[in-house]
Protein backbone atom coordinates (compact mmCIF):
# COMPACT_ATOMS: atom_id res chain seq x y z
CA UNK A 1 0.00 0.00 0.00
CA UNK A 2 1.28 3.35 -0.89
CA UNK A 3 1.89 5.65 2.29
CA UNK A 4 0.15 9.14 1.54
CA UNK A 5 2.64 12.11 1.05
CA UNK A 6 5.42 10.14 -0.86
CA UNK A 7 6.66 10.65 -4.20
CA UNK A 8 4.66 7.95 -6.11
CA UNK A 9 7.31 6.68 -8.77
CA UNK A 10 6.06 3.27 -8.69
CA UNK A 11 3.20 4.87 -10.40
CA UNK A 12 5.20 6.95 -12.68
CA UNK A 13 7.59 3.77 -13.50
CA UNK A 14 4.53 1.32 -14.11
CA UNK A 15 3.50 3.81 -16.78
CA UNK A 16 7.13 4.26 -18.55
CA UNK A 17 7.26 0.46 -18.36
CA UNK A 18 3.92 -0.48 -19.98
CA UNK A 19 4.81 2.36 -22.66
CA UNK A 20 8.40 0.58 -23.26
CA UNK A 21 6.81 -2.79 -23.31
CA UNK A 22 4.04 -1.97 -26.49
CA UNK A 23 6.60 -0.53 -27.84
CA UNK A 24 9.24 -3.61 -27.94
CA UNK A 25 6.22 -5.75 -29.14
CA UNK A 26 5.29 -3.17 -31.91
CA UNK A 27 1.37 -3.03 -30.42
CA UNK A 28 -0.42 0.28 -30.37
CA UNK A 29 -0.76 2.21 -27.07
CA UNK A 30 -3.29 4.61 -26.86
CA UNK A 31 -4.48 6.49 -23.85
CA UNK A 32 -7.67 3.81 -23.64
CA UNK A 33 -5.60 0.92 -23.71
CA UNK A 34 -3.05 1.93 -21.10
CA UNK A 35 -6.33 3.02 -18.85
CA UNK A 36 -7.49 -0.71 -19.46
CA UNK A 37 -3.89 -2.54 -19.08
CA UNK A 38 -3.25 -0.89 -15.40
CA UNK A 39 -6.68 -2.04 -14.32
CA UNK A 40 -6.46 -5.24 -15.54
CA UNK A 41 -3.53 -5.34 -13.43
CA UNK A 42 -4.52 -4.21 -10.27
CA UNK A 43 -7.94 -6.16 -10.44
CA UNK A 44 -6.52 -9.58 -12.40
CA UNK A 45 -3.18 -9.48 -11.00
CA UNK A 46 -3.62 -8.21 -7.55
CA UNK A 47 -0.94 -5.50 -8.33
CA UNK A 48 -2.21 -2.40 -6.52
CA UNK A 49 -0.99 0.58 -7.30
CA UNK A 50 -3.74 2.61 -5.50
CA UNK A 51 -5.37 3.98 -8.86
CA UNK A 52 -9.26 3.77 -7.76
CA UNK A 53 -11.08 3.21 -10.89
CA UNK A 54 -15.09 4.11 -11.61
CA UNK A 55 -17.03 2.69 -13.95
CA UNK A 56 -18.06 5.11 -17.02
CA UNK A 57 -19.79 4.01 -20.30
CA UNK A 58 -16.71 3.64 -21.97
CA UNK A 59 -15.74 1.25 -19.36
CA UNK A 60 -13.35 1.56 -16.18
CA UNK A 61 -11.86 4.73 -16.26
CA UNK A 62 -9.29 6.25 -13.26
CA UNK A 63 -8.54 9.98 -13.44
CA UNK A 64 -5.62 10.04 -11.70
CA UNK A 65 -4.18 7.44 -14.08
CA UNK A 66 -4.77 9.73 -17.18
CA UNK A 67 -2.76 13.20 -14.73
CA UNK A 68 -0.46 10.75 -14.10
CA UNK A 69 0.35 10.21 -17.77
CA UNK A 70 0.49 13.80 -18.06
CA UNK A 71 3.35 14.07 -15.45
CA UNK A 72 5.34 11.35 -17.12
CA UNK A 73 4.92 12.91 -20.49
CA UNK A 74 5.98 16.15 -18.67
CA UNK A 75 9.04 14.16 -16.98
CA UNK A 76 10.19 12.92 -20.64
CA UNK A 77 8.95 9.25 -20.28
CA UNK A 78 6.71 9.18 -22.64
CA UNK A 79 5.49 10.85 -26.03
CA UNK A 80 2.07 11.20 -26.53
CA UNK A 81 0.75 12.10 -30.09
CA UNK A 82 -2.53 12.43 -31.83
CA UNK A 83 -2.53 10.01 -35.09
CA UNK A 84 -5.00 11.29 -37.32
CA UNK A 85 -4.75 8.70 -39.53
CA UNK A 86 -6.58 6.08 -36.77
CA UNK A 87 -8.37 8.99 -34.82
CA UNK A 88 -6.55 8.29 -31.82
CA UNK A 89 -3.81 9.18 -29.47
CA UNK A 90 -0.32 7.12 -30.01
CA UNK A 91 2.13 6.99 -26.76
CA UNK A 92 5.82 6.22 -27.35
CA UNK A 93 8.66 6.21 -25.00
CA UNK A 94 10.28 9.75 -24.65
CA UNK A 95 14.43 10.01 -23.94
CA UNK A 96 13.79 10.02 -20.08
CA UNK A 97 11.69 6.29 -20.22
CA UNK A 98 14.80 4.40 -18.88
CA UNK A 99 15.24 7.16 -16.02
CA UNK A 100 12.07 7.12 -14.97
CA UNK A 101 11.91 3.18 -14.91
CA UNK A 102 14.83 2.78 -12.95
CA UNK A 103 13.55 4.76 -10.17
CA UNK A 104 11.64 1.99 -9.15
CA UNK A 105 13.65 -0.80 -10.89
CA UNK A 106 12.86 -3.07 -7.94
CA UNK A 107 8.82 -3.05 -8.00
CA UNK A 108 9.25 -3.48 -11.90
CA UNK A 109 11.23 -6.51 -11.40
CA UNK A 110 8.65 -7.84 -9.15
CA UNK A 111 5.55 -7.67 -11.75
CA UNK A 112 7.61 -8.21 -14.82
CA UNK A 113 5.98 -11.46 -15.41
CA UNK A 114 2.00 -10.11 -14.74
CA UNK A 115 3.51 -7.42 -17.43
CA UNK A 116 4.64 -10.25 -19.65
CA UNK A 117 1.13 -11.97 -19.28
CA UNK A 118 -0.88 -8.66 -19.52
CA UNK A 119 1.05 -7.32 -22.72
CA UNK A 120 0.97 -10.95 -24.87
CA UNK A 121 -2.66 -11.72 -23.61
CA UNK A 122 -4.17 -8.13 -24.47
CA UNK A 123 -1.47 -6.20 -26.28
CA UNK A 124 -2.92 -6.89 -29.90
CA UNK A 125 -6.43 -6.14 -29.03
CA UNK A 126 -8.31 -2.80 -30.02
CA UNK A 127 -9.44 -0.32 -27.72
CA UNK A 128 -12.67 -1.55 -28.43
CA UNK A 129 -12.29 -5.30 -27.25
CA UNK A 130 -9.92 -3.91 -24.02
CA UNK A 131 -12.49 -1.95 -22.88
CA UNK A 132 -15.13 -4.79 -23.29
CA UNK A 133 -12.76 -7.00 -21.66
CA UNK A 134 -11.98 -4.64 -18.92
CA UNK A 135 -15.89 -3.73 -18.24
CA UNK A 136 -16.50 -7.66 -17.80
CA UNK A 137 -13.89 -7.86 -14.93
CA UNK A 138 -14.83 -4.81 -13.59
CA UNK A 139 -18.68 -6.17 -13.11
CA UNK A 140 -17.36 -9.83 -12.05
CA UNK A 141 -18.75 -10.92 -8.65
CA UNK A 142 -18.89 -14.24 -7.27
CA UNK A 143 -22.76 -13.53 -6.43
CA UNK A 144 -23.11 -13.30 -10.29
CA UNK A 145 -23.74 -16.49 -12.81
CA UNK A 146 -22.46 -15.86 -16.41
CA UNK A 147 -25.79 -15.32 -17.69
CA UNK A 148 -26.21 -12.39 -15.26
CA UNK A 149 -22.83 -10.95 -16.28
CA UNK A 150 -23.12 -10.65 -19.84
CA UNK A 151 -26.88 -9.38 -18.94
CA UNK A 152 -24.84 -6.57 -16.72
CA UNK A 153 -22.51 -5.96 -19.24
CA UNK A 154 -24.84 -5.54 -22.01
CA UNK A 155 -27.09 -3.32 -19.63
CA UNK A 156 -23.81 -0.69 -20.13
CA UNK A 157 -22.85 -1.01 -24.11
CA UNK A 158 -26.14 -2.73 -25.30
CA UNK A 159 -24.37 -2.20 -28.86
CA UNK A 160 -22.62 -5.13 -27.81
CA UNK A 161 -24.39 -8.55 -28.81
CA UNK A 162 -24.94 -11.02 -25.96
CA UNK A 163 -22.63 -13.27 -28.34
CA UNK A 164 -19.83 -10.86 -28.80
CA UNK A 165 -19.93 -10.15 -25.08
CA UNK A 166 -19.91 -14.24 -23.99
CA UNK A 167 -17.40 -15.04 -26.69
CA UNK A 168 -14.92 -12.16 -24.62
CA UNK A 169 -15.95 -14.09 -21.23
CA UNK A 170 -15.03 -17.24 -22.83
CA UNK A 171 -11.91 -16.09 -23.65
CA UNK A 172 -10.54 -13.89 -20.67
CA UNK A 173 -11.75 -17.00 -18.75
CA UNK A 174 -9.48 -19.71 -20.65
CA UNK A 175 -6.61 -17.26 -19.70
CA UNK A 176 -7.06 -17.09 -16.37
CA UNK A 177 -8.23 -13.66 -15.50
CA UNK A 178 -12.16 -14.83 -14.24
CA UNK A 179 -10.54 -17.23 -11.39
CA UNK A 180 -8.51 -14.31 -10.03
CA UNK A 181 -11.15 -11.57 -10.30
CA UNK A 182 -13.55 -13.38 -8.74
CA UNK A 183 -12.85 -17.18 -7.56
CA UNK A 184 -15.50 -18.24 -10.05
CA UNK A 185 -18.91 -17.62 -10.88
CA UNK A 186 -22.00 -18.45 -8.89
CA UNK A 187 -23.51 -21.74 -10.57
CA UNK B 1 -11.89 7.84 7.14
CA UNK B 2 -12.00 4.62 8.56
CA UNK B 3 -10.84 1.88 6.41
CA UNK B 4 -13.51 -0.37 4.71
CA UNK B 5 -13.65 -3.85 5.98
CA UNK B 6 -11.89 -6.46 4.57
CA UNK B 7 -10.40 -4.21 2.18
CA UNK B 8 -7.22 -1.89 2.18
CA UNK B 9 -9.14 1.58 1.14
CA UNK B 10 -10.40 3.62 3.19
CA UNK B 11 -13.97 5.23 3.22
CA UNK B 12 -14.07 8.42 0.95
CA UNK B 13 -16.56 11.83 0.75
CA UNK B 14 -18.90 9.96 -1.59
CA UNK B 15 -19.09 7.12 0.50
CA UNK B 16 -21.15 8.89 2.91
CA UNK B 17 -22.91 11.00 0.80
CA UNK B 18 -24.31 8.13 -0.87
CA UNK B 19 -24.89 6.27 3.19
CA UNK B 20 -26.38 9.79 3.83
CA UNK B 21 -28.80 9.78 1.15
CA UNK B 22 -29.82 6.11 1.62
CA UNK B 23 -30.28 6.23 4.83
CA UNK B 24 -31.50 10.30 5.92
CA UNK B 25 -33.10 11.30 2.70
CA UNK B 26 -34.49 7.85 0.56
CA UNK B 27 -37.90 8.60 1.52
CA UNK B 28 -37.61 12.45 0.67
CA UNK B 29 -36.74 11.40 -1.96
CA UNK B 30 -38.56 8.04 -3.27
CA UNK B 31 -41.89 9.99 -2.30
CA UNK B 32 -41.35 13.75 -3.60
CA UNK B 33 -44.41 14.82 -5.18
CA UNK B 34 -41.87 16.55 -7.72
CA UNK B 35 -39.52 13.65 -8.61
CA UNK B 36 -41.70 12.76 -11.62
CA UNK B 37 -39.24 10.60 -13.34
CA UNK B 38 -39.33 7.93 -10.82
CA UNK B 39 -35.60 8.26 -9.34
CA UNK B 40 -35.23 6.44 -6.52
CA UNK B 41 -32.70 6.94 -3.96
CA UNK B 42 -30.78 3.59 -4.38
CA UNK B 43 -30.21 4.83 -8.09
CA UNK B 44 -28.71 8.34 -6.58
CA UNK B 45 -26.74 6.15 -4.63
CA UNK B 46 -25.18 3.74 -7.32
CA UNK B 47 -23.74 7.39 -9.50
CA UNK B 48 -21.89 8.45 -6.15
CA UNK B 49 -20.24 4.82 -5.72
CA UNK B 50 -18.08 2.20 -7.57
CA UNK B 51 -21.05 -0.16 -8.45
CA UNK B 52 -23.29 -0.11 -12.00
CA UNK B 53 -25.69 2.37 -11.75
CA UNK B 54 -29.30 0.81 -13.14
CA UNK B 55 -29.49 0.05 -16.99
CA UNK B 56 -29.26 3.15 -19.16
CA UNK B 57 -28.22 5.49 -16.66
CA UNK B 58 -24.50 4.81 -16.60
CA UNK B 59 -23.71 7.83 -19.46
CA UNK B 60 -25.10 10.46 -16.59
CA UNK B 61 -22.43 9.20 -14.36
CA UNK B 62 -19.98 11.64 -16.01
CA UNK B 63 -22.00 14.66 -15.26
CA UNK B 64 -21.76 13.88 -11.57
CA UNK B 65 -18.36 12.21 -11.66
CA UNK B 66 -16.25 13.13 -14.50
CA UNK B 67 -13.94 15.96 -15.87
CA UNK B 68 -16.35 18.55 -16.69
CA UNK B 69 -19.12 17.04 -13.65
CA UNK B 70 -21.19 19.58 -12.11
CA UNK B 71 -18.92 19.32 -8.85
CA UNK B 72 -15.88 20.85 -11.01
CA UNK B 73 -18.17 23.23 -12.93
CA UNK B 74 -19.15 24.61 -9.28
CA UNK B 75 -16.30 25.14 -7.13
CA UNK B 76 -14.20 27.36 -8.85
CA UNK B 77 -17.01 30.05 -9.42
CA UNK B 78 -17.62 29.62 -5.40
CA UNK B 79 -14.42 29.82 -4.09
CA UNK B 80 -13.83 32.51 -5.97
CA UNK B 81 -16.64 34.35 -4.96
CA UNK B 82 -15.76 33.37 -1.56
CA UNK B 83 -11.83 33.86 -1.26
CA UNK B 84 -12.39 37.16 -3.42
CA UNK B 85 -10.15 36.27 -6.22
CA UNK B 86 -11.08 36.05 -9.57
CA UNK B 87 -8.75 33.48 -10.92
CA UNK B 88 -11.93 30.94 -10.79
CA UNK B 89 -13.93 32.76 -13.05
CA UNK B 90 -15.08 31.09 -16.62
CA UNK B 91 -18.09 31.33 -18.56
CA UNK B 92 -20.45 28.40 -17.13
CA UNK B 93 -23.53 29.30 -19.17
CA UNK B 94 -21.73 29.49 -22.38
CA UNK B 95 -19.81 25.94 -21.62
CA UNK B 96 -23.52 24.32 -20.75
CA UNK B 97 -24.58 25.77 -23.96
CA UNK B 98 -22.34 23.77 -25.78
CA UNK B 99 -22.09 20.57 -24.25
CA UNK B 100 -22.80 17.59 -26.53
CA UNK B 101 -22.88 14.15 -26.68
CA UNK B 102 -19.86 12.75 -29.10
CA UNK B 103 -18.42 9.49 -29.82
CA UNK B 104 -14.96 8.52 -27.93
CA UNK B 105 -11.99 9.11 -30.28
CA UNK B 106 -10.66 5.43 -29.49
CA UNK B 107 -13.69 3.58 -28.87
CA UNK B 108 -16.69 5.06 -30.09
CA UNK B 109 -18.15 4.92 -26.69
CA UNK B 110 -20.78 7.78 -26.67
CA UNK B 111 -19.24 10.96 -23.64
CA UNK B 112 -20.19 14.23 -22.51
CA UNK B 113 -18.38 16.73 -25.14
CA UNK B 114 -17.97 20.25 -25.95
CA UNK B 115 -19.35 21.34 -29.44
CA UNK B 116 -16.29 23.63 -31.22
CA UNK B 117 -17.69 26.63 -30.88
CA UNK B 118 -17.67 26.15 -26.80
CA UNK B 119 -13.65 25.91 -27.23
CA UNK B 120 -13.04 29.05 -25.80
CA UNK B 121 -15.52 28.43 -22.65
CA UNK B 122 -13.81 25.44 -21.82
CA UNK B 123 -10.74 27.10 -22.38
CA UNK B 124 -11.11 29.53 -19.90
CA UNK B 125 -12.87 26.38 -17.53
CA UNK B 126 -9.08 24.47 -17.94
CA UNK B 127 -7.02 27.95 -17.08
CA UNK B 128 -9.11 28.76 -14.46
CA UNK B 129 -8.69 25.61 -12.50
CA UNK B 130 -4.88 26.04 -13.23
CA UNK B 131 -4.98 29.50 -11.48
CA UNK B 132 -7.24 28.63 -8.67
CA UNK B 133 -4.81 25.62 -8.32
CA UNK B 134 -1.53 27.36 -8.19
CA UNK B 135 -2.92 30.82 -6.05
CA UNK B 136 -5.12 29.15 -4.19
CA UNK B 137 -5.71 25.54 -3.61
CA UNK B 138 -1.63 24.46 -3.86
CA UNK B 139 -1.12 27.82 -1.78
CA UNK B 140 1.97 27.34 0.15
CA UNK B 141 0.13 28.70 3.78
CA UNK B 142 -3.35 27.31 2.55
CA UNK B 143 -1.58 23.61 2.11
CA UNK B 144 -0.37 24.84 5.54
CA UNK B 145 -3.40 24.97 6.93
CA UNK B 146 -5.08 22.01 5.62
CA UNK B 147 -2.13 19.84 7.33
CA UNK B 148 -3.10 21.41 10.52
CA UNK B 149 -6.69 20.99 10.48
CA UNK B 150 -5.88 17.28 9.91
CA UNK B 151 -4.28 17.04 12.13
CA UNK B 152 -6.92 18.91 14.54
CA UNK B 153 -9.74 16.65 13.37
CA UNK B 154 -7.41 13.32 14.33
CA UNK B 155 -7.23 14.76 17.72
CA UNK B 156 -10.53 15.89 18.41
CA UNK B 157 -11.96 12.46 16.84
CA UNK B 158 -9.41 10.27 19.24
CA UNK B 159 -10.94 12.36 22.17
CA UNK B 160 -14.39 11.88 21.43
CA UNK B 161 -13.66 8.17 20.85
CA UNK B 162 -11.70 7.87 23.93
CA UNK B 163 -15.03 9.62 26.22
CA UNK B 164 -17.71 7.60 24.66
CA UNK B 165 -15.55 4.73 26.07
CA UNK B 166 -14.97 3.23 22.71
CA UNK B 167 -11.35 2.40 20.84
CA UNK B 168 -9.38 5.48 20.44
CA UNK B 169 -9.68 5.61 16.52
CA UNK B 170 -8.85 9.56 14.73
CA UNK B 171 -11.59 8.82 12.52
CA UNK B 172 -15.02 9.30 11.43
CA UNK B 173 -17.35 6.39 11.96
CA UNK B 174 -17.81 4.32 9.55
CA UNK B 175 -20.57 4.74 7.15
CA UNK B 176 -22.05 1.74 7.07
CA UNK B 177 -22.96 -0.76 9.72
CA UNK B 178 -24.46 -3.83 10.84
CA UNK B 179 -27.58 -2.79 10.70
CA UNK B 180 -29.52 0.58 10.13
CA UNK B 181 -30.04 1.77 13.32
CA UNK B 182 -26.13 1.86 13.76
CA UNK B 183 -25.77 2.95 10.29
CA UNK B 184 -27.39 5.90 10.69
CA UNK B 185 -26.23 6.54 14.59
CA UNK B 186 -22.74 6.75 12.72
CA UNK B 187 -23.72 8.90 9.83
CA UNK B 188 -25.58 11.15 12.90
CA UNK B 189 -21.89 11.41 14.76
CA UNK B 190 -20.48 12.00 11.56
CA UNK B 191 -22.91 14.93 10.36
CA UNK B 192 -22.58 16.87 14.03
CA UNK B 193 -18.73 17.32 12.64
CA UNK B 194 -19.51 20.77 11.47
CA UNK B 195 -17.34 23.82 10.76
CA UNK B 196 -18.52 25.62 14.38
CA UNK B 197 -18.26 22.52 16.92
CA UNK B 198 -14.20 22.36 15.15
CA UNK B 199 -14.10 25.81 15.82
CA UNK B 200 -15.20 26.07 19.22
CA UNK B 201 -12.81 23.38 20.50
CA UNK B 202 -9.96 25.33 18.35
CA UNK B 203 -11.13 28.29 20.29
CA UNK B 204 -11.42 26.93 23.50
CA UNK B 205 -7.83 25.41 23.51
CA UNK B 206 -9.26 21.97 23.29
CA UNK B 207 -7.93 20.64 19.84
CA UNK B 208 -4.33 19.92 20.57
CA UNK B 209 -1.23 21.64 19.33
CA UNK B 210 -2.38 21.70 16.06
CA UNK B 211 -5.27 23.87 16.97
CA UNK B 212 -2.79 25.95 18.98
CA UNK B 213 -1.05 26.61 15.61
CA UNK B 214 -4.49 27.44 13.89
CA UNK B 215 -5.48 29.80 16.26
CA UNK B 216 -2.10 31.42 17.13
CA UNK B 217 -1.74 31.65 13.12
CA UNK B 218 1.42 30.16 14.07
CA UNK B 219 1.57 27.51 10.87
CA UNK B 220 4.39 26.07 9.75
CA UNK B 221 6.28 27.40 7.25
CA UNK B 222 8.38 25.95 4.04
CA UNK B 223 11.65 25.57 4.30
CA UNK B 224 12.46 23.75 0.45
CA UNK B 225 10.79 23.28 -2.53
CA UNK B 226 10.90 22.14 -6.07
CA UNK B 227 10.07 24.21 -9.19
CA UNK B 228 6.46 24.00 -10.41
CA UNK B 229 6.84 21.18 -12.56
CA UNK B 230 10.10 18.99 -11.28
CA UNK B 231 12.41 16.64 -12.99
CA UNK B 232 11.77 13.35 -11.09
CA UNK B 233 15.79 13.53 -9.55
CA UNK B 234 14.17 16.86 -8.29
CA UNK B 235 11.64 15.37 -6.37
CA UNK B 236 13.01 12.62 -5.01
CA UNK B 237 16.16 15.15 -3.45
CA UNK B 238 14.01 16.64 -1.52
CA UNK B 239 12.39 13.42 -0.47
CA UNK B 240 15.44 11.30 0.12
CA UNK B 241 18.01 13.80 1.43
CA UNK B 242 16.29 17.15 2.72
CA UNK B 243 13.17 15.31 4.39
CA UNK B 244 14.99 12.97 6.69
CA UNK B 245 17.27 15.87 8.03
CA UNK B 246 14.07 17.83 9.12
CA UNK B 247 11.44 14.47 10.16
CA UNK B 248 12.37 14.96 13.79
CA UNK B 249 11.45 18.12 13.91
CA UNK B 250 8.22 17.75 12.88
CA UNK B 251 9.40 18.36 9.38
CA UNK B 252 6.50 16.92 6.71
CA UNK B 253 6.50 16.78 2.77
CA UNK B 254 3.58 18.19 0.60
CA UNK B 255 3.49 16.67 -2.94
CA UNK B 256 0.66 18.78 -4.96
CA UNK B 257 -1.02 15.11 -6.01
CA UNK B 258 -2.08 15.24 -2.48
CA UNK B 259 -4.28 18.22 -2.88
CA UNK B 260 -7.72 17.69 -2.06
CA UNK B 261 -8.43 19.58 -6.17
CA UNK B 262 -5.53 18.22 -8.38
CA UNK B 263 -4.99 20.35 -11.33
CA UNK B 264 -5.85 18.19 -14.73
CA UNK B 265 -6.40 18.89 -18.38
CA UNK B 266 -7.12 15.31 -19.52
CA UNK B 267 -10.24 13.74 -20.56
CA UNK B 268 -12.37 16.93 -22.01
CA UNK B 269 -13.26 16.16 -25.74
CA UNK B 270 -14.44 18.28 -28.07
CA UNK B 271 -16.29 17.23 -31.18
CA UNK B 272 -16.58 19.86 -34.72
CA UNK B 273 -19.60 18.02 -35.98
CA UNK B 274 -17.29 15.35 -37.79
CA UNK B 275 -14.47 13.84 -35.41
CA UNK B 276 -13.82 14.00 -31.65
CA UNK B 277 -10.39 14.85 -29.62
CA UNK B 278 -9.02 15.84 -26.57
CA UNK B 279 -9.09 19.63 -25.76
CA UNK B 280 -4.99 19.82 -25.79
CA UNK B 281 -5.62 18.95 -29.61
CA UNK B 282 -7.43 21.81 -30.20
CA UNK B 283 -6.03 23.97 -28.10
CA UNK B 284 -2.15 25.48 -27.85
CA UNK B 285 -3.27 26.98 -24.67
CA UNK B 286 -4.14 24.01 -23.38
CA UNK B 287 -1.56 22.10 -24.58
CA UNK B 288 1.14 24.51 -23.86
CA UNK B 289 -0.24 24.15 -19.66
CA UNK B 290 2.33 21.40 -17.64
CA UNK B 291 0.91 19.35 -14.85
CA UNK B 292 1.74 21.10 -11.39
CA UNK B 293 3.61 18.30 -9.55
CA UNK B 294 5.35 20.64 -7.20
CA UNK B 295 7.02 19.25 -3.94
CA UNK B 296 7.53 21.29 -0.84
CA UNK B 297 8.88 20.63 2.87
CA UNK B 298 7.14 21.99 6.08
CA UNK B 299 8.75 22.64 9.51
CA UNK B 300 7.27 24.13 12.45
CA UNK B 301 7.65 28.12 12.80
CA UNK B 302 9.50 27.39 15.95
CA UNK B 303 12.37 25.06 13.96
CA UNK B 304 12.54 27.18 10.80
CA UNK B 305 15.89 28.61 11.50
CA UNK B 306 17.57 25.67 12.86
CA UNK B 307 16.64 23.97 9.63
CA UNK B 308 17.44 26.35 7.42
CA UNK B 309 20.91 26.49 9.06
CA UNK B 310 21.51 22.76 9.51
Amino acid sequence: MLKLHEVQLDRYALIAEVIRRFEKAHYRLGKTALQKIVFLLQRSCGVDVGYSYTLYTYGPFCADLARDLDVVEAFGAAQVSYDLSFGGYQIHPGPANEEVRNYAAVFLQSISGNLDKLVADFGGLSAKELELRSTLVYLMKPSLSREELVQQVRDVKPHFSPDLIATALQEIEAKGYVETATNGFAV
Amino acid sequence: MPVIPGEKKRYNHEDYSAAIIRNVFADVIDKHPDNVHGITAEELCAFLGQAKPPKNMLFWRELIKGQMDADRADYLLRDSHHIGVAYGRYDLPRLVATLTVAPDPETGEARVAVKEKGIQAVEGLIIARYMMFTQVYFHHTRRAYDHHITEVLKFVLEAESRKSGGQPSPTFLPPEAADRVSACSNLESYLAWTDPVVWELIDNRRAGLHGDLIRLRRHDRVIARTSATPTPKEVLELQRNTLPKVCEIGGWLDLADCAWYKFDKAGIFVNDGKRTDELSHWSAVVKGIDPVFQARIYVPLDSKEKAIND
